[in-house]
């Protein structure tokens, strides 16, 4: 910094951009826009292929050579998911599968001192949520968390893992997902408005961005519903008022747990390593998976390890791009094909395609390499109906 | 990475870095949103690439001047000087905001370099990928943009002595 001037620059960026922005929101909304756009891609490209194609036809009945057109890219077919990918609601509106109950397992209410212990494990629910276009549960060490695409309701027992949730949806900072070196974001400043409020006759504390240039409309809610346990619903950008966030606070329920469910299982892990988080994206209307097999099962993050060294497993029901890597090697694992290759973290990647219509990517990264991937990758299992949870594997791994 | 993954670790910074660049948060969020969802539709090459956050902010970038580019080529390129009030701690608040409205009136590309330059504290090699032009025309933007802020607002002091700079 050469000047008072640029200094002053300095400042006024840091201001002007400093905003809260919700990055799970983003990702949710781009993602889907994405596969409209793919759909409109592939759509277009069809349509030109059969132009191209009567045009040859044409043309071989006057005795032109004929060239072949072009194919579909690689990376799957079209996507023809109705619902998730539209713009409105089906017929009869959005109805989000829940997840199946963990039997024998007491809720928050009974055992707050469970929560966030068990990542394949959620200690409640909150009603209302299934008229939503898609909701995302997730359980890891600290806390575990219900997302409909505005509200997202967290449990924790203490508040270091709330502060840690908010920092990452508003500066995201401290992403609890990725691991390897990613450019540090801005920070983000801290709420500087308290507004006491309660919830279920429980005193409860709203937290706003008064700044004009730091509110942009975001805001979170916090309470204690029993003792020792902290819940917050956290509000995404003009998704409501905060009177909102109470009222999808007073439905919490906290008198059940259930199972982050997936259709994934594996049998083998490297010694030492267990499920450290699970996550868990299902849609309010019927999805077509890589065969077109209509599935409820929109995304699943899986990441299990022992310490640092882990494996990050995503589980989609359709591939994110198109066309074929350079970089990646054809390899066959538990009598499949699958692909190996590096990511731009030089962290190794294996991917299995279309296992029973679904993406499998696995990640890894502190000690764990393509060795300790391929065992992984080979013993894994896709079972049950994609449109119905309860007929999911009961238990992840092993 | 996968894209999610890549949004979720990346996104808040892409959608600051692109209030800076347009000046305007909805127009901001509409822009990211563009440019991702064309981000997911090529997510392979994306992310092979050694650098995706840079191939992202490039699009961002391109999409943008292309944006100004459609929107108006008779576009005003100065921002009219505003009165600024004086006094203590507000005037510092004012003058920051009125500092703010003259990078908003710079030229696409110059504010885009400063944005660059001070806010992602790139040097001038990843300014030069990200704008596809050379590491000396990033130089040379970045001193005619400091040079026309400087100057205006020069213009401003002798306009009002009691300004507090």
């Amino acid at each position: 910094m050469n000047d008072q001037l640029e200094r002053e620059l300095l400042d006024t960026f840091d201001r002007r951009a400093g905003a809260p922005v919700d990055s799970s929101t983003l990702a949710l909304v781009t993602a889907e826009r994405g596969r409209r756009l793919r759909t409109r891609v592939y759509a277009v490209r069809a349509v030109s292929g059969l132009v191209a194609l009567a045009v040859l036809g044409a043309a071989g009945v006057l005795g032109v050579r004929a060239v072949r057109p072009g194919a579909l890219p690689a990376g799957g077919p079209p996507s023809s998911t109705p619902g998730a990918g539209d713009e409105g609601p089906p017929p009869g509106g959005w109805k989000v599968p829940g997840l199946p109950i963990a039997r024998g397992v007491p809720g928050a209410e009974q055992s707050p001192e469970k929560v966030g212990t068990d990542a394949g494990v959620l200690h409640f629910t909150v009603d209302g949520m299934t008229g939503s276009r898609a909701v995302t549960w997730s359980s890891r060490a600290g806390s575990e968390s219900i997302f409909d695409g505005a509200w997202e309701v967290t449990l924790a027992r203490t508040t270091a893992p709330l502060d840690a949730l908010r920092n990452w949806r508003t500066a995201g900072t401290g992403d609890p997902y990725v691991t390897g070196a990613v450019p540090p974001n801005k920070p983000q400043p801290e709420p500087d408005r308290l507004t006491p409020s309660s919830v279920g006759g429980k005193p409860a504390t709203i937290y706003s961005w008064e700044s004009p240039d730091a509110g942009n409309g975001t805001f979170y809610l916090r309470w204690q519903p029993v003792a020792g346990l902290w819940a917050q619903v956290f509000g995404s950008r003009g998704v409501g008022v905060p009177d909102d966030a109470i009222a999808v606070a007073e439905r919490v329920r906290l008198d059940t747990a259930y199972r982050c469910a997936s259709q994934v299982r594996l049998p083998h892990l490297p010694d030492g390593a267990k499920l450290q988080q699970c996550e868990v994206t299902l849609a309010g209307a019927e999805l077509s998976n890589l065969m077109g097999d209509p599935t409820r099962l929109s995304h699943s993050l899986l990441l299990v390890g022992d310490g640092p060294n882990v494996i990050r497993l995503d589980v989609q029901h359709l591939t994110s791009g198109s066309g074929s890597r350079t970089d990646e090697t054809e390899i066959e694992l538990g009598g499949r094909k699958a692909y190996k290759f590096p990511n731009h973290l030089d962290q190794p990647v294996v991917e299995v395609r279309g296992l029973n219509g679904l993406n499998l990517v696995f990640e890894g990264s502190g000690a764990y390499d393509y060795e300790e991937l391929e065992p992984v990758a080979a013993a894994v299992t896709v079972t049950g109906d994609g449109r119905d949870p309860s007929t999911w594997p009961d238990r992840i791994i092993g | 990475v996968t894209f999610e993954q890549f949004v979720h670790s990346r996104g808040a910074a892409l959608v600051r870095f692109a209030r800076l660049l347009t000046g305007n948060d909805d127009r901001a969020d509409d822009l990211v949103q563009d440019v991702l969802a064309k981000v997911f539709v090529k997510w392979r090459r994306v992310s092979a690439s050694d650098h995706p956050d840079i191939y992202v902010r490039k699009m961002i970038v391109n999409a943008n001047i292309s944006w100004w580019r459609r929107r108006s080529s008779s576009e005003v390129s100065v921002a009219e000087p505003t009165d600024r009030p004086t006094g203590d701690l507000a005037v510092d608040v004012a003058e920051r905001d009125h500092l703010w409205s003259l990078v908003a009136g710079l030229p696409v590309r110059q504010r885009a370099v400063l944005v660059l330059r001070y806010y992602e504290d790139l040097d001038d090699a990843a300014i030069a990928e990200i704008m596809s032009i050379s590491a000396v025309t990033v130089r040379t933007t970045a001193s005619r943009a400091l040079a026309a802020l400087r100057e205006r607002y020069a213009i401003q002091d002798l306009a009002f002595p009691g300004g507090t700079r």
